[in-house]
This record gives C-alpha cells, structure tokens and sequence, in this order.
C-alpha cells in the first residue's frame, strides 16, 4: 500500500493528479486485481471476440488409437 | 477406528528413502558418462543442461523419471535404463508454464521406440490440455530400428499430437542434433524451428542415401544444416551460433505469444512513449523509387524501443516477419523489404509471410503491415514453380486473419500486389499512406510506355526526340497516379500521414482495434490453396 495522503477541500494540483490516478486505476479495473494491463485486455466484448474465433475452428478431437492412448 | 500409530511407522524409512534417491540419480545419469563426454566434445550439452538453460532455475518438474521400455529381441531387454531416452515435464519460462521434452542422445542414441514416444505425447497432452506451449528439443538418431513399427507408430501418435495442438497451442521445435528421415515431420509441423549451426541436422534423406541414389556429393552441413534451412529450404527459422543463443532466442520468442489460442499475447508496459515522433523517418524513403532502403530502419524507428525481434531473417529476405511492441502491446510485423530484390513479391516471400501471419492470426497477435511493394516477381521460374498459387496463399492469409490488421504504405502500392499487401479491401482496419506512397495498377514508367505508346512513337515519327516525350508523360502520370491521394479520395487508405506522426497513429489505431470483434460463418475449415 502507498502511504496515504490527505486530502483537502481544496486539494492542490499534486492532490488533484493523485485523485485522477486513483480514480483512473479503480475505472480500469485491473490495478486492485494488480494486473496492470489496459482494460480493454479484461474487456467481455474483446474474450468473446476471441472465444467466436476459436469457435470457428474445427473440432480435431475423433476417436483414433492415438488419443485413446492419451488416457494415461 | 484404526488404531493410530506410532510416528516412527508413519515415517518415511530410510531405505525407502534411499532407494527413491539411488532411482533417481540412475535416472538423471541413464546416459553413461563416456557418452556424455562425447556429447560435450561435439560442442553438445545435455538433455537435462538443455532444459536448466531453457526454464526458469528450479521450475522444471520431470514427469515420468522411472518409464522403461518394455520391447524384447535384439538384446533389448538387457539393457532398460530409466526414463528411456527423452526428458519430459513441465517448468517455467519468465513465470509462465510450458510443457517441454528433450531428447537425450547419451541414451539409445536419443532414437525413438515405443515408451520414448509415449512420453513425448503425454507431455503434449499436457500442454494442451492446460493451454501452454509445448518446446520440443530434438536430438535423435531416428526411429529405435529394434522395435520395429512400432517406433513408426510412435511417430505417427506424434504428428497426430501436432497437428491436433496447431493452433490450439504454441509449438516450438528446438533442432540440437540429428533429426531425420520421417522424425522430421514434427517440427515442420510446429510453429517454430530453431537450429544451431553445425551441430543440428535435418533431412528425409542423408548425404549417403543422396549419393547412392542421385550420384550427388553433399555434407550434413550443406544439405541439412542450419545455414541451409534458413537460407535455402526456409524450413528453419532460426539459425543460431551456439546453443545457448539458441535457447535465448526461444525465451525471448516466447515473450511476444500468448500461452493459448484463448488468451491475449503478453502485455509489456512500455517504457517509449506513444507518441514519440522519429524525424528521422521524413528522410528514410528515397525520392527515387528506384533506390532501395532498409525497411526495418522504419519499423524500428516506430515501434517500442526500437526492438524488432525478427524472425527468419536469412530466408527470402525481401519480406521482412518479426515481432515488436507497440506500447507494449505485442505485434506481428510483416513488411516489404526495398533492400532485396526490389521488396518484390517472390514464391519464397509469399510462403513466409503467409505462415507467419497465419499464426499471428492464431494467436491472437495483431498485424501492422508495412507496404512498398512494386508487384510480383516475373520470370518463368516463378509463374511454372506456381507464383499464383503461393501468391494467392499470402492474399488468403490476410483476407481470413481476424485479428487487428493495420497498414502503413510507405512508398510503392503497385498491382496485386497491392491487394494482397494486407489492403482494405481484404479486410483491413486500419490503413494508411505516406505523401510518398503511390498507388497505382503500375509504376509510372511502365504505365507510359503500354498507355502512350501510339503518342511516343507519333511524336518519333514527327522528328520529336521519344525519350523527352517519354519523360514528359512520365512526369504528368506521376503528377497525377503515382501518388496516395486517389485511393485516399476512394476511402482506400484512411488517412495520408507524414511519416513522423506514424507510431502515435498507428498506437491509436491498435488500441481501438484491440476491442475487435469480427464474426465468421462456420465451417470445418477453408481451404487455402497449399
């Protein structure tokens, strides 16, 4: 945890940048989860948009002694 | 209730615990040490000193230390050491798992029977089961010959394994020693092979059979070694010095990919700036079209910190393919090279930049393209070797990739050529051309002497000197197609740039791609023309 600093009612532009990070963090959503990726990385349309694209391909899973033997 | 016992009784014993521990160090020194001597003389390390270098210090688990052949004739039974000549398991890379098995040529040679192989495609299922790429060090001497088909069956169970993961996983094929005759399907099938010269081999038939059969005098080096994949066959992508250059490649290779088919490529967060503006890139591209440049002087004046992690840079070299970042999200570069061979379009160039963006397209990995391509290379050589079908193999690439696709023309945008260099209208998101950029059917030479041939030989036959004429028209087509602003007015190319502004353009253009969503309609699969 950083060292916490207080903030006025008429924070000055140091306290105001630092309001900006926290607020931008947290509207990120990622810093609290600490993966600092942009957001867009954790975004429900960008995983569908690559869930659809594996869905697209064919399913190379029939039966054959090579997989039966992958049992083990 | 059973009755509690005693700790002592629930401890381990001591020749319990010894025996693990005898098991063990006959497993790790299943190769008798003159072998391993020989091994370090040829300028080898080990299977196991393969794998130290390769992962992370102490992740590496070995999965099946006590596997033993089970095979009978030839004196085979005599001789059963303990993991049965490959070392499998799972470890880290920069903290992210990858499955790996490495061939232990101190043992059998590293030849491949039943259990050897068994193991190879447990460790495979593995990686694709859990989603993480699978690393491949091969040195083998082939197929166990005692053990008959099956070792051919225990290949075949491979190949299965790698086609099933393509895509699915990302496969890397380290080349450390010999790897012939039908072994050498597994790493053509995975997405990357690596080879250190000298010391690694691949081919379906040896200098010997060569020389029986053809009458042909070749050594190992000049017919299967590293130089002559990367630079002839453009079957290995990396040709290193040293092994350990080697293993540092694949490290490093694997920082720009994602672990599975399901995730994004690792996110670096970027020291460069976005946008930071290179003036150095208003001078790069000559006034004359005909003088060349070297293309990855752009791409690195653009991308993160200038760092452009080529790859297969010795094979047809008038394409350039790598990685790089863009604030820090990773990208696949794929652009035309001025420096060789005029930056055409070739049979060689197709096959490599289609691949390439075939698997960046698997992976998630978006594609920048950087285009100064002034059509296809003509010849005989190139239309009867099939020009038309590899060519058409790039155009599918890019007309089926899903992934963020951008463009930057920085020069010539000629013909076909021009389609296929990842254009608009195959699906581009976002595109862009320099002032300097012309696109057009061809170059304005060329255009002027099919269109104006009447003219010129009308002005001839008037006493006019041809050539001044030829000039004359060739500097009005210039003027007026050989320039970017009539694909622009079409909606062809977003935006004309100047070349400066082109790393914050292209960061924006990637960052809203990022969220891209481009459903298909389902099928079995295309069918590419191969």
């Amino acid at each position: 945890m950083s060292e916490a600093v207080h903030i006025g009612g008429d924070p000055t532009d140091e306290e105001a940048a630092a309001i900006v990070a926290a607020v931008s963090a947290f509207m990120s959503g990622g810093a609290e989860r600490g993966d600092p990726r942009p957001a867009v990385y954790r975004s429900p349309w960008r995983i569908a948009a690559l869930q659809q694209a594996a869905d697209r391909a064919p399913l190379l899973y029939a039966d054959s002694a090579a997989t039966r033997k992958a049992g083990r | 209730m059973g009755r509690i016992r005693p700790r002592e009784e629930r401890t381990l014993s001591e020749d319990k615990r010894a025996r693990l521990e005898r098991l063990h160090h006959e497993a790790v020194h299943a190769g008798s040490q003159a072998a391993v001597d020989r091994q370090h003389a040829r300028g080898k390390k080990t299977a196991r000193e393969r794998i130290d270098l390769l992962l992370d210090p102490g992740s590496f688990e070995e999965l099946d230390v006590f596997t033993r052949h089970r095979a009978h004739g030839f004196g085979l039974e005599d001789t059963r050491p303990w993991g049965d000549g490959v070392v499998t398991g799972h470890g880290t890379i920069d903290g992210r798992h990858v499955c790996v098995f490495s061939q232990d040529f101190t043992v059998f040679g590293g030849s491949l029977g039943e259990v050897f192989a068994e193991k190879i495609c447990k460790v495979m299922d593995l990686a694709e089961r859990m989603g993480c790429p699978v690393i491949g060090i091969n040195d083998s001497g082939g197929a166990r010959i005692q053990e008959g088909v099956v070792s051919l069956g225990g290949y075949a169970d491979i190949f299965y394994r790698n086609v099933r993961a393509s895509g699915v996983v990302p496969q890397i094929s380290v080349i450390m020693g010999p790897c012939a005759g039908g072994a050498v399907y597994s790493p053509a099938i995975t997405d990357f092979i690596f080879m250190v010269k000298e010391t690694s081999h691949m081919f379906i038939t040896g200098p010997e059979v060569i020389k029986t059969v053809t009458g042909e005098d070749v050594t190992f080096e000049e017919l299967g070694g590293a130089v002559a994949h990367a630079t002839k066959s453009g079957v290995a992508h990396f040709a290193t010095e040293s092994e350990d250059e080697c293993i540092g490649m694949v490290r490093e290779l694997l920082s720009f990919i994602p672990q599975n088919n399901l995730e994004s490529p690792p996110y670096e967060a970027p020291d460069d700036t976005p946008d930071r503006q290179d003036p150095a890139l208003a001078t790069i591209v000559p006034e004359q079209p005909t003088k060349p440049y070297d293309m990855r002087t752009v791409v690195r004046a653009i991308v993160d910190d200038e760092y452009f992690f080529e790859v297969a840079p010795m094979y047809a070299q008038n394409l350039i393919v790598g990685f790089a970042r863009l604030n820090g999200h990773s990208v696949g570069i794929v652009g035309n090279q001025p420096q060789a061979l005029a930056g055409v379009l070739d049979i060689d160039a197709s096959i490599k930049g289609a691949r390439f963006v075939r698997f960046c397209d698997a992976f998630n990995i978006p594609l920048l393209v950087f285009e100064d391509v002034p059509g296809f290379l003509p010849g005989t050589d190139q239309e009867h070797g099939g020009i038309i079908l590899h060519g058409a193999k790039l155009l599918y690439a890019f007309a089926e990739a899903t992934v963020p696709k951008l463009t930057i023309i920085t020069r010539k945008a000629y013909g076909g050529a021009y389609d296929v260099m990842n254009s608009k209208h195959i699906g581009a998101d976002f595109n862009a051309a320099w002032p300097t950029a012309e696109i057009a059917v061809m170059g304005a030479e060329g255009a002027v002497n099919i269109i104006f041939r009447k003219e010129i030989a009308a002005a001839e036959a008037a006493g006019e000197d041809p050539a001044v004429k030829r000039a004359e028209l060739i500097a009005d087509y210039t003027e007026r197609f050989s320039n970017p602003y009539l694909a622009a007015e079409r909606g062809y190319v977003d935006d004309v740039i100047n070349p400066e502004e082109t790393r914050p353009w292209l960061i924006k253009a990637l960052e809203l791609s990022l969220s891209k969503r481009q459903p298909g309609p389902k099928r079995k699969h295309g069918n590419i023309p191969l």
